[in-house]
C-alpha cells in the first residue's frame, strides 16, 4: 500500500487527524544506511585497534571489557539522544561483540571456535535495541558460520543451507503473524540476515573453500522449496490455471537445468521472498548473487563448458517462454 | 518517505511515532502494510523479471558456448553464431521497439554480443594489437546503439567496457586519476542528457571511487602522480555544487563518503601511532564525520 493511500484512509476511518505526512518522519534513506554501516565497520576498525591493546593478553578482561562497550553502546542506542550517540553507540556496540566473541571463544578447543563465535553473536543480537545494529551483529554471525564451514568444520553444507533455508523462509512468509505477536524484527533482521548467510555458504561451496560443499542436496531442496513457494502464491493470488501450470513447469524445468548449481535456485527463490514481503534489499541481495554464481559457473569444473552453455541458454529460453505464458494466461 | 512509496511496517512504526498515533491507528495501518502483493503486482515484477533473466541467459549462454567451441569450430562457423546473435538481437530490438523494455533488453544482448565477436576476432587472427583495443572499438561500435536505446543497463555496459579500455591503455599511477575525470565528464552527459544518457547516479558514483582512489594512493604514498589530491579537491568542490544544485542527496551522500576517507587518511598520517589512544582518536572522528554527514544531507530537500 502506498502512503499516501495508506494516510487517507486512515483518515477517512477516523484513526488519525488528517492525511499528511508527519514531520520529521521520513526514515533514513538506504544511502545514508549504507554510509551509516561503512562508516560504523571502519570506526570498529579502530576502536577494536585500541580495545586490543588493553584487553590482547587476557581473554577474561576482554570479555568483560566487550560486555562494558556492547552496555555502553545499547545504551546510547537506546536513548536516541541524537546522530552522534547513534553512530557512537552502533560503534562501541560492534567493537564490545568482537571483543566479547574473542574472550568467549579463545577459551574453546579449535573446532568449536567460530561455531560460537556464530551463536554468541547470534544470542547478542536480541540485546541490542535498535534493528540496524541487530542486522549488522546477525551478519558478523554469518560470517563467523561461513568461517566455521571453510576452516573449522566438517558439518556438510546441505545441512546448514536446509537450516538457513528453512528460518529465512519462515520469518518471512509468517511476517504477519510474527508482527502481531510483537516481533517485528524476525522478517528484517533475522530472515535477511539467514538469507543472506545461506548465499554466502553457497557462494563458498561454489568456490570450493568448505570442505564439504553443498550438492544437489542443496539443489533438490531449494527447487523443492521455491516449488513450494511458487504453488502457494498461486493458490493465494488466484493466477489463471494455465498461468499456474506454466509456473510450475518452468520451476521445475529450471531446478533440473540448474541442479548441479544451487546457488541460482537459493537466488531465484530470495528473489521471490523479496518481492513478497516488499523487501528492496532481499530483492537486490538476491540478483547481486545470482550475477556472483553465474559468473562463477563459468569456473564451476564440474560440468563441461559446452554442457554449460546449452543449460544457461535453455534456463534464458524457458524464462522469456514463460513471461510470454504468463502475459498470455 | 514519498507519497507514492509502497510501504513496510517499518515504515508504519516510524510514521505511527512521529504521527503520536493512537494504538487502534497503528494496529490497523500495520494490517494494511502487511497485505501480501496483489495478482497486478505479481504480473508486473515478473514481467520484468523474467526479461532480464532470460536475455541475461541467453546472451551467456552464446558467450559460454563460444568459448566452449571455439578450438572445434571453424573460424566461419565461428563468426556466424555470433554475427547471428547480434543482427538476430538487433533485428528484435527494431521489430519490438525501442519504447519498449523488451526491445531495449534486445539491443544490450547484441551490443554485448559485439564484444564476444571482437574477442572472437582477437584469437582467431593474432593481430597482436593491444588488448586496450579491443574494449576501445567495441565500446566504439556500441556507442551508436546505447545513444539509440536510451538505456540505463546497455549505458552502464558501454561505460564499464570504456572503463576497462581506458585502464588498459594509460595504466601505471595515473590511471585512477584519468578514470575519475573520464566517470566525471560521463556523469556531466549523464545529467545534461537525462534521461537519453542512462543512469546517472552509475558514473556520478564511478568518478567518485576512482578519484578517491587515486586522492588515497598519493596520501599513503602507493602511487606519488602529484595531482592526484589536487583533481580529487577540485572534482569534488565540483561535485557537491552540482548535487547541492540538484538536490541529489543520493550523491551528495557519495561524494561525503569520499571525504570521510581522505579526511580518515590524512588524520592517519599526522599520527605517530606509538600511543593506543591515536586508534581510539581515529575511530571518534570517523564517528563525528559520519553523523555531520548524515545530518548535511538530511537537511538538503530531494529533489521531485
Amino acid at each position: 500500500m502506498k502512503l499516501h493511500a495508506l494516510l487517507q484512509q486512515l483518515h477517512e476511518e477516523g484513526l488519525i487527524d488528517n492525511a499528511a505526512l508527519p514531520p520529521d518522519a521520513t526514515g533514513m534513506p538506504w544511502y545514508l544506511k549504507v554510509a551509516t554501516a561503512i562508516g560504523a565497520w571502519i570506526a570498529t576498525f579502530f576502536l577494536l585497534i585500541f580495545s586490543v591493546g588493553f584487553a590482547y593478553s587476557s581473554e577474561f578482561f576482554a570479555f568483560v571489557f566487550g560486555a562494558g562497550q556492547c552496555s555502553l553502546g545499547a545504551l546510547f542506542a537506546r536513548r536516541q539522544r541524537g546522530e552522534w550517540w547513534n553512530q557512537l553507540g552502533l560503534s562501541l556496540w560492534l567493537t564490545g561483540c568482537c571483543l566479547m566473541v574473542y574472550g568467549l571463544c579463545s577459551t574453546l578447543p579449535g573446532d568449536a571456535e567460530l561455531w560460537a563465535s556464530a551463536l554468541c553473536l547470534f544470542l547478542l543480537s536480541f540485546f541490542y535495541p535498535e534493528r540496524f545494529g541487530k542486522l549488522l551483529t546477525v551478519l558478523l554471525a554469518g560470517l563467523a558460520v561461513v568461517g566455521a564451514l571453510c576452516w573449522q568444520s566438517s558439518v556438510p553444507a546441505d545441512v546448514v543451507v536446509l537450516l538457513l533455508g528453512f528460518a529465512g523462509g519462515y520469518c518471512c512468509l509468517a511476517r504477519a503473524q510474527l508482527w502481531r505477536r510483537g516481533w517485528q524484527t524476525a522478517t528484517p533482521v533475522y530472515g535477511t540476515g539467514a538469507l543472506l548467510t545461506m548465499m554466502m555458504v553457497l557462494v563458498a561451496s561454489y568456490w570450493d573453500w568448505t570442505d564439504n560443499p553443498a550438492s544437489e542436496a542443496s539443489a533438490l531442496i531449494l527447487s523443492l522449496g521455491v516449488l513450494w513457494f511458487v504453488a502457494r502464491l498461486l493458490q493465494q493470488v488466484r493466477f489463471r490455471p494455465l498461468a499456474g501450470i506454466w509456473a510450475i513447469v518452468a520451476v521445475i524445468a529450471l531446478g533440473v537445468v540448474t541442479y548441479q548449481t544451487p546457488g541460482i535456485m537459493a537466488g531465484v527463490g530470495v528473489l521471490l521472498l523479496g518481492f513478497h514481503v516488499r523487501s528492496r534489499l532481499l530483492q537486490f541481495l538476491a540478483v547481486v548473487f545470482l550475477l556472483v554464481f553465474l559468473s562463477a559457473y563459468y569456473y564451476f569444473l564440474g560440468v563441461p563448458l559446452l554442457q554449460k552453455s546449452l543449460m544457461l541458454f535453455a534456463a534464458g529460453l524457458l524464462l522469456l517462454m514463460l513471461r510470454r505464458g504468463l502475459r498470455s494466461a | 518517505m514519498q507519497p507514492q512509496q509502497e510501504l513496510t511496517p517499518d515504515h508504519v512504526v516510524t510514521l505511527a511515532e512521529h504521527g503520536r498515533w493512537s494504538d487502534a491507528a497503528r494496529l490497523r495501518a500495520l494490517e494494511l502494510t502487511l497485505v501480501p502483493p496483489t495478482q497486478e503486482d505479481w504480473r508486473h515484477f515478473l514481467d520484468r523479471v523474467l526479461l532480464a533473466m532470460g536475455s541475461l541467459g541467453l546472451m551467456l549462454g552464446v558467450i559460454f558456448f563460444i568459448a566452449a567451441n571455439w578450438s572445434g569450430l571453424g573460424s566461419w562457423s565461428k563468426f556466424m553464431l555470433v554475427d547471428l546473435g547480434i543482427v538476430g538481437g538487433a533485428l528484435a530490438a527494431h521489430r519490438l521497439g525501442l519504447d519498449r523494455d523488451a526491445g531495449r533488453w534486445a539491443l544490450t544482448v547484441s551490443a554485448g554480443l559485439v564484444g564476444a565477436f571482437l574477442a572472437l576476432m582477437g584469437q582467431v587472427y593474432q593481430s597482436g594489437a593491444d588488448p586496450y583495443t579491443l574494449f576501445a572499438g567495441w565500446a566504439a561500435l556500441i556507442t551508436p546503439w546505447a545513444v539509440a536505446g536510451a538505456f540505463g543497463p546497455l549505458w552502464a555496459m558501454w561505460l564499464i567496457v570504456v572503463n576497462v579500455a581506458a585502464n588498459l591503455y594509460v595504466q601505471g599511477s595515473t590511471a585512477a586519476c584519468w578514470l575519475g575525470l573520464l566517470n566525471g565528464v560521463a556523469w556531466l552527459l549523464a545529467e545534461a542528457l537525462k534521461p537519453r544518457f542512462g543512469w546517472t547516479a552509475f558514473p556520478a558514483v564511478l568518478a567518485i571511487c576512482w578519484t578517491t582512489f587515486a586522492a588515497w594512493s598519493e596520501l599513503v604514498d602507493f602511487r606519488g602522480t602529484g595531482f592526484a589530491v589536487p583533481v580529487w579537491l577540485l572534482f569534488t568542490a565540483a561535485g557537491v555544487a552540482v548535487s547541492l544544485r540538484m538536490r541529489s542527496r543520493a550523491k551528495l551522500t557519495a561524494f561525503g563518503l569520499g571525504i570521510v576517507v581522505i579526511l580518515t587518511t590524512l588524520l592517519a598520517k599526522a599520527m605517530d601511532w606509538s600511543n593506543t589512544f591515536d586508534f581510539l582518536f581515529l575511530g571518534l572522528a570517523v564517528v563525528g564525520q559520519i553523523t555531520a554527514l548524515v545530518q548535511l544531507v538530511r537537511r538538503v530537500d530531494e529533489a521531485p
